[in-house]
């Protein structure tokens, strides 16, 4: 068991368009790999309902923004992380390239500020490889409106 | 494993000011590390709030906290030796400490809020620093009732 590191961020509006992503946990080391064990989403905004997945991509494509984890969001406050993970945020002004199907899908309530739900995952997590990434993208052409997302990872 | 302790208060309303602390776990001890496990957080107004978990490295001027004693041992056998000490109100900020560990959203209803549970590695306070709940954006964040769960 390594590390336990969370960083959290929000995202802004996306286009009503497919497949367009909110929020990406980028591993961007050479070598390094990760380990994804939980992801917390709530919408910020009202909005139509949304319809979010869990989903791998293999490049960045240009964030909204980007939130860079030190060494204030390791679970310990030890080290900041070796990997250099990056939570970034949405809308993007070039997609990253994602790597279907999405691994998991579902539908938020996005009348009230509020909705969303928290993954959690057993076992050693979800695995994000170097120069990868995973994180939450639009399954449907329905825009996500600004939203908060916390990530928990393992490295 | 350590013993567990858990207290709880009622917090005021924040400024409309990003990073304004609404509470806050503040560990005074010189030297003794405590590992936060659960944080409650319940809206007791009907109006949005956006929460968010921040480390803080200075303790600020609280003008009203909640100090544990043996009562809040969950084995009522001892009083935090940590004297960690659940600030709820203040007359002067906390320094807040970025980024945030954990954002979160709430609707405009009475009740309204989360548990927090921290598995495994939990959140290590170290000596002389704190961890609290805080607004990120320029919006006040509501009077709400707060429960922490430590050990130490």
């Amino acid at each position: 068991m390594g590390l336990e590191y969370r960083a959290s961020g929000r995202s802004t509006a996306n286009a009503a368009t497919i497949d367009h992503v909110v929020a990406i946990l980028w591993n961007q080391h050479a070598t390094k790999m990760i380990h994804l064990r939980e992801v917390h989403f709530y919408v910020a905004a009202t909005g139509t309902g949304p319809n979010p997945g869990l989903i791998r991509t293999t490049t960045r494509g240009t964030p909204g923004s980007t939130v860079t984890p030190d060494i204030d969001n390791d679970a310990l406050g030890l080290l900041a992380p070796i990997s250099g993970a990056l939570l970034d945020l949405g809308a993007y002004s070039v997609q990253p390239t994602l790597q279907k199907p999405y691994k998991i899908v579902t539908d938020v309530n996005a009348g009230i500020p509020g909705g969303g739900f928290a993954w959690v995952f057993g076992g050693i997590g979800i695995r994000v490889a170097a120069g990868t990434g995973v994180g939450i993208g639009q399954i449907t052409g329905a825009s996500i409106p600004a939203s908060d997302v916390t990530m928990v990872w393992e490295e | 494993m350590g013993l567990s302790y858990r207290v709880g208060g009622r917090t005021a309303n924040t400024a409309a000011t990003a990073d304004n602390v609404g509470a806050a776990l503040w560990n005074p001890h010189a030297t003794k590390d405590i590992y936060l496990r659960e944080l409650h957080w319940f809206q007791t107004a009907a109006t949005v709030s956006n929460p968010g978990l921040v480390r803080i490295s200075a303790r600020g001027t609280a003008s009203a906290s909640v100090t544990p004693d043996i009562d809040n041992d969950d084995l009522r056998l001892l009083a935090p030796i940590s004297g960690a000490i659940l600030d709820i109100t203040y007359s002067a900020q906390p320094t807040v400490s970025t980024p945030y560990l954990h954002r979160t959203n709430l609707p405009a209803a009475i009740g309204s809020g989360f548990i927090w549970v921290f598995v495994g590695l939990v959140l290590r306070i170290a000596a002389g620093w704190g961890i609290a709940v805080a607004t990120p954006v320029a919006v006040i964040l509501q009077a709400s009732d707060v429960t922490v769960v430590w050990e130490e």
